[in-house]
């Protein structure tokens, strides 16, 4: 089965297609939302993953989810959490505080 | 299914029990009150009567017996209807063999009341295990309840047969009874097939329509995410170090130029207090879902009037045509075009006015224009300006994207969707 993994990172990429390797599935990348929902609609993979911090990835959430040829695959959304930068971390925390203005 | 199963056990106890109280009735009642007179063919039936106790008793204690049915599971009703087809069949048997078995209890009147009920009528009771076979598992059960019933049966013309009755009765009637033992059953078994047929369709369709409730929240909550992630990105961050660099220029400035310093000050204040405004409009974008509140035009409305009093800008906002229903997919996409697009004016174009048109003549257009300091399309890199982010988002929904800018002429982004994407 062909895993297609969305991304735009590399590491995070590597991690996703070592998982699907191991699981026995075949991974295949695209690293925008366009090249993926190309990719989704010629391969017609088994699952497609999708990294939330790539440009659009909502749309291509939305669109993957309502388009004929994809609405039956099914769809995994990842972050790559611990690897935020420290000065998004930092902003999570504030909107906390922001919270009780 | 396991309903039916344990109601069908039901209504083979309350038959059952309906049988024994025919029985007691009748020697507890009719006994006492009136002459008792057995026939003498009854007594010679007497070893029948006896055969046919034997399983009725094993039938009794096995329907009754508690903790019995936890302990066989599947298997206790199955057993349960052979047993009880096989109780009636020979109690139906006997009246065939020893007719005269029918008349123990005599009424005054002279009639008489059967003690066992030992008549060929009985195969009406054979008939209700049957159908319940039916009920619980549909035509193949009925097939192999009713041909069970039927092989008893016949087994009975030979026995009635080897013990020199007549058969003529018996099969003069026979192709009846045995029509009657399979016609009820197979309609029961039938209809008991198409309702659990469509109880599985029903079952799938409700774990379909979890799947979708599941996906589509799982959809709303990612798609949350990403707009905090994009708005704190693009609000309080570029704020927050706005104020650490201006911090840090007062820091330097304090001793040597504490004027300077004090300046720098209300700067970091003012930023700050730009900061916090711009953190409340992101909770405010955060608890509300604008298009499906307002539908496309309204929310687009609502975010011109609000970039208007928030940056002093003339706003013009327009709809023309007739509005067309668009996906959500759709929708919410043009939506956050035009969130971005007036960010970037924001940002960027240092605008006096601003137009927004929404226009639905020949598909769907969105139309964002400022007379700000505009670009040169050509030179600029358009990631500086957000433009790859909506040329992408516009791509993915067949929206086309134009730019039309020029140094000191301001801008106009124009998104189009030429065919709106059916449901």
């Amino acid at each position: 089965m062909i895993r297609l993994i969305i991304t735009a990172d590399d590491e995070l990429y590597d991690r996703l297609a070592h998982r699907a390797q191991v699981e026995g599935d075949t991974p295949q990348r695209a690293d925008n939302a366009l090249d993926g929902l190309e990719q989704a609609i010629a391969e017609s993979p088994g699952l497609i993953v999708i990294d939330m911090a790539l440009r659009s990835a909502d749309t291509l959430l939305e669109t993957l989810h309502s388009r004929r040829e994809t609405t039956s695959i099914p769809l995994l959304a990842v972050t790559a959490g611990g690897r935020l930068p420290f000065e998004l971390h930092r902003l999570c925390a504030s909107v906390l505080e922001v919270e009780t203005l | 299914m396991t309903h039916i199963v344990r109601n069908a056990t039901r209504v083979l106890r309350g038959v059952f029990i309906f049988r024994l109280f025919i029985a007691v009735f009748v020697i507890g009642v009719f006994a006492v009150r009136w002459s008792v007179r057995a026939t003498p063919e009854a007594f010679e039936a007497t070893p029948f009567v006896g055969l046919l106790m034997l399983p009725a008793l094993a039938t009794m204690f096995f329907l009754f017996l508690p903790g019995l049915e936890e302990r066989m599971g599947r298997f206790y009703l199955p057993v349960a209807l052979v047993m009880t087809i096989l109780v009636f069949s020979l109690e139906s048997g006997v009246a065939y063999i020893r007719p005269g078995v029918r008349i123990l209890v005599t009424l005054p009147s002279g009639g008489g009341i059967s003690l066992f009920w030992a008549s060929t009528e009985m195969i009406l009771f054979t008939l209700i295990p049957c159908v319940l076979a039916g009920a619980a598992y549909g035509l193949r059960g009925a097939v192999k309840a009713a041909t069970l019933a039927t092989v008893l049966h016949l087994l009975l013309g030979v026995v009635t047969w080897l013990y020199g009755v007549p058969l003529v009765g018996f099969l003069v009637l026979l192709p009846l009874r045995i029509a009657v033992l399979y016609v009820f059953p197979l309609i029961t078994g039938y209809l008991a097939d198409t309702w659990r047929q469509e109880h599985v369709a029903l079952e799938k369709a409700n774990r379909q329509l979890r799947g979708y409730a599941a996906t589509v929240e799982h959809l709303a909550t990612s798609r949350e995410r990403v707009r905090l992630a994009r708005d704190m990105h693009d609000t309080l961050a570029h704020s927050l170090s706005a104020v650490v660099v201006q911090l840090e220029a007062v820091n330097a400035l304090q001793e040597t130029d504490p004027a300077a310093a004090r300046a720098q000050l209300d700067k970091v204040g003012w930023q700050a207090r730009a900061g916090l405004d711009e953190a409340r409009r992101a909770i405010l974008n955060l608890r509300s879902a604008p298009v499906e509140e307002l539908g496309l035009a309204g929310a687009i409305e609502q975010l011109v009037e609000r970039f208007g009093q928030r940056n002093g800008l003339l706003t013009d906002w327009a709809v023309e045509g007739e509005p067309v229903p668009l996906l959500p997919v759709q929708a919410n996409a043009l939506y956050r075009t035009a969130e971005e697009a007036l960010a970037n004016v924001e940002r960027h174009a240092e605008a006096n006015r601003l137009a927004v048109r929404l226009s639905y003549t020949d598909g769907v257009t969105l139309c964002v224009q400022d007379d700000g300091q505009g670009f040169d399309p050509v030179t600029v890199d358009p990631a500086r300006y957000g433009l790859v982010g909506i040329r992408e988002r516009a791509a993915l929904i067949d929206a086309q994207v134009t730019v039309d800018s020029a140094p000191n002429e301001g801008t106009t982004l124009t998104v189009h969707i030429a065919e709106p994407w059916e449901d």
